[in-house]
């Protein structure tokens, strides 16, 4: 009888179990564990101790945790307002199926699956201090004088914005393409109708209609640029420093890497991933709610 | 029940097989890239000679990935017996209680290493306690790199140095430091060399505010700021000799061996020479490299041990080099440096001048945790123009707190 009634949903769930029994040992346990460790003083060698917030109070005391949570900020800040408005103005120029437009938006798409270290490195070498970068070259063209790209503490997160923005353009573009076709013509022709303007017609027709997708990938791209690693890392550190000149490319979670595998702090990385997650969720919530909802409505 | 007694039997057989064969594999750890690990093939073979019934697993682990697989290996109390690290890293690991105390564990090993290693290597891992968390494996140290035909010969001294730059920059050349650059690396020569130290011999106190300390900064910022150094973490010096942009440069040994395989157009146009020499006369230079250590979890402690037993023995070490130099590298042993002189290498009697003055970073426990400070205060100056005394006096400030809030 039982089998009878819910014999289907017996089968159906031992069909998806395994997914969720990899999903609870490889999700929600680290998850879980990390949330516990972040309580504890815990350096792998030893049984974790209970510390309460000991770790949080010590985070939030250290100057360099301030600084990296900074330059996350600005990091984020800047790649996702300069990403997702060039990113529409760019699906808004070439959105079309002319073979042009489909190259354009092939060559904004490269970085996003050529990225990685070999291109850090090509980065490396254009933004080089020496004779032969390229931004350097192109500044001697202008009659300016070479500047320390990689060596100077005001062009760290210029230089790392760039290349963020870099990264992530194609897949906005991608993103906003989709989203304009899914605006119904009909509106745009009733608009021209009634005389509308271009500006009046993206203000009131093209933007309001886009807003699920401007906060999918505001959001995503927030989510991203905070959790930004090894960009930085691999343009910025070396083998006995982490945070490039002055810190200035010290980021949230190339501090945690710190502290968690250099120091063995694991107990105190675990807060910081704590840290970094609480903020996500609060830009999640924030994003949702400034953009989300009017979207849905 | 008469079933009973062949169970039992096979249940004792299979442990004490799986005791066997767990006691006769030994797994190393070695940072570096994947022919890292051909430098221990000679020790590996030589201890399986004498030890058939053992065998040895050697694996490398990329610098960038050594942490996180260290620490992972660490938390599952599972992983290699041995691993290599660098003496500021395997210090840290010690005091968390992850490395076996060679003082303790094998005195004879401890007494032999302190006769024959590179005293700079060994005071690196030492520590003030008197506890020896791993043995001297490899080393490399600092060398001034110049264009021979370009300067008749490298600046000896601190006032030739800033002379000879200066000389070249008006022909258009400078000078670029590569390791270390702008950081405490590359500040801790010109420390040493002016007669200061970061802490005091009991790593109670840090005194890198000491007028010795000031005085070597001031002179560091100098290369930056009068002879326009690049600031970069890692400038392409090596690229700039070549191309003439640098008449000079600071580097490490590996470059020695592969100038001319890197840089066709130089050979025949450069030579090596040691670090100008201080205030003080000495000419101290950073030594890098790694140790080799026994990891506390290891169930096969004595087998480890009695592995690096083998390795440092002169003729198995002798080996390990001349196998690097085989394979167009070159493997520093700073654990039997008395080996290194009858080696074939190049540019040696620079290179021996160079090792016998050199020396790791600080053999203190707090030193990885306030590297960064001492980094910050170099940058302060060099970056920011800030006050060499303001600075080194701030960064004593917060190291002294936190030495003080230790136990």
């Amino acid at each position: 009888m039982i089998w009878r009634r819910h014999g289907r949903h017996l089968k159906d769930g031992l069909l998806v179990s395994p997914f969720f029994a990899l999903f609870a040992v490889f999700g929600v346990w680290p998850v879980l564990r990390s949330a516990w460790l972040s309580f504890t003083d815990y350096h792998a060698t030893d049984d974790p101790v209970f510390i309460g917030l000991g770790n949080y109070a010590e985070l939030f005391a250290d100057e360099r945790f301030m600084t990296a949570l900074a330059n996350t900020c600005a990091y984020m800040a800047w790649v996702s307002v300069i990403s997702v408005l060039l990113g529409l103005a760019l699906a808004l120029a070439f959105g079309s199926d002319s073979p042009l437009h489909r190259a354009v938006r092939v060559a904004f798409f490269l970085p996003a699956v050529a990225g990685g270290v070999g291109a850090i490195s090509a980065w490396k070498w254009l933004a080089s201090s020496e004779a032969y970068g390229l931004f350097n070259s192109l500044r001697a063209a202008l009659g300016l004088a070479p500047a320390r790209f990689l060596g100077d503490p005001q062009w760290t997160l210029p230089v790392l914005v760039l290349v963020g923005v870099w990264s992530v353009l194609g897949y906005n573009l991608v993103i906003f393409v989709a989203g304009l076709r899914a605006i119904p013509k009909d509106l745009y022709q009733a608009a021209q109708l009634d005389g509308a303007s271009p500006l009046n017609q993206f203000l009131h027709i093209t933007l309001p209609n886009l807003r699920p997708t401007l906060a999918y990938v505001s959001l995503t791209g927030m989510i991203a640029s905070f959790q930004v690693f090894y960009v930085p890392y691999l343009m910025f550190g070396a083998v006995d420093t982490l945070g490039g000149p002055l810190d200035s490319a010290l980021m949230l979670v190339t501090y945690l890497f710190d502290r968690g595998f250099r120091h063995l702090d694991l107990g105190l990385a675990s807060a910081a991933a704590w840290v970094l997650t609480l903020v996500l969720f609060g830009l999640t919530w924030l994003n949702l709610r400034l953009v989300g909802r009017e979207g849905a409505r | 029940m008469h079933l009973a007694l062949p169970k039992l039997a096979l249940a004792l057989l299979l442990a004490t097989g799986l005791r066997q064969t767990q006691a006769a594999h030994l797994v190393i750890w070695m940072v570096g890239d994947d022919k890292t690990p051909r430098v221990m093939q000679p020790a590996v073979e030589a201890y399986r000679a004498r030890h058939p019934g053992v065998t040895i697993e050697v694996r490398d682990v990329p610098w960038a990935d050594a942490m996180t697989k260290y620490s992972a290996a660490l938390a599952s109390r599972r992983g290699p017996d041995l691993v290599t690290a660098s003496s500021s890293y395997a210090i840290a690991l010690g005091a968390k209680g992850a490395l076996v105390d060679l003082a303790e564990a094998a005195p004879a090993l401890a007494a032999e290493l302190k006769q024959q290693a590179n005293p700079g290597a060994l005071a690196a891992i030492s520590r003030a306690d008197g506890r020896l968390f791993g043995a001297p494996f490899d080393m490399h140290v600092q060398l001034q790199y110049y264009r021979s035909d370009l300067l008749a010969q490298a600046p000896a001294d601190w006032d030739g140095f800033i002379a000879t730059v200066r000389s070249q920059l008006t022909q258009g050349r400078g000078f670029a430091q590569q390791w270390g650059n702008t950081s405490w690396l590359g500040f801790y020569p010109y420390l040493r060399q002016a007669g200061g130290t970061v802490y005091d011999a009991g790593c109670r106190r840090a005194v890198i505010d000491s007028p010795e300390a000031v005085r070597a900064l001031s002179y560091y910022a100098r290369l930056y700021r009068e002879l326009n150094a690049p600031t970069d973490g890692w400038p392409d010096a090596d690229g700039g000799l070549e191309s003439g942009a640098y008449a000079l440069m600071q580097s490490g040994t590996w470059l020695l061996s592969r100038m001319d395989m890197v840089h066709k157009g130089l050979v025949g146009k450069w030579a090596a020479a040691p670090l100008p020499a201080g205030p003080t006369g000495r000419r101290t230079a950073v030594l890098g490299g790694t140790v080799l250590a026994v990891t506390r979890f290891s169930p096969r402690r004595a087998l480890a041990l009695d592995f690096m037993r083998t390795l440092y023995q002169p003729e198995v070490t002798r080996r390990m080099a001349e196998a690097a130099l085989a394979h167009g590298g070159m493997w520093l042993p700073s654990g039997r440096q008395d080996q290194i002189a009858a080696l074939p290498l190049p540019h040696r009697d620079t290179l021996l001048a160079q090792l016998a003055d050199a020396e790791g970073p600080p053999a203190c426990p707090a030193w990885i945790r306030q590297d960064y400070l001492l980094t910050r205060a170099v940058q302060r100056v060099v970056l920011a123009g800030g006050d060499p005394q303001a600075e080194l006096s701030r960064a004593a400030a917060v190291m002294n707190r936190a030495l003080g809030a230790q136990p």
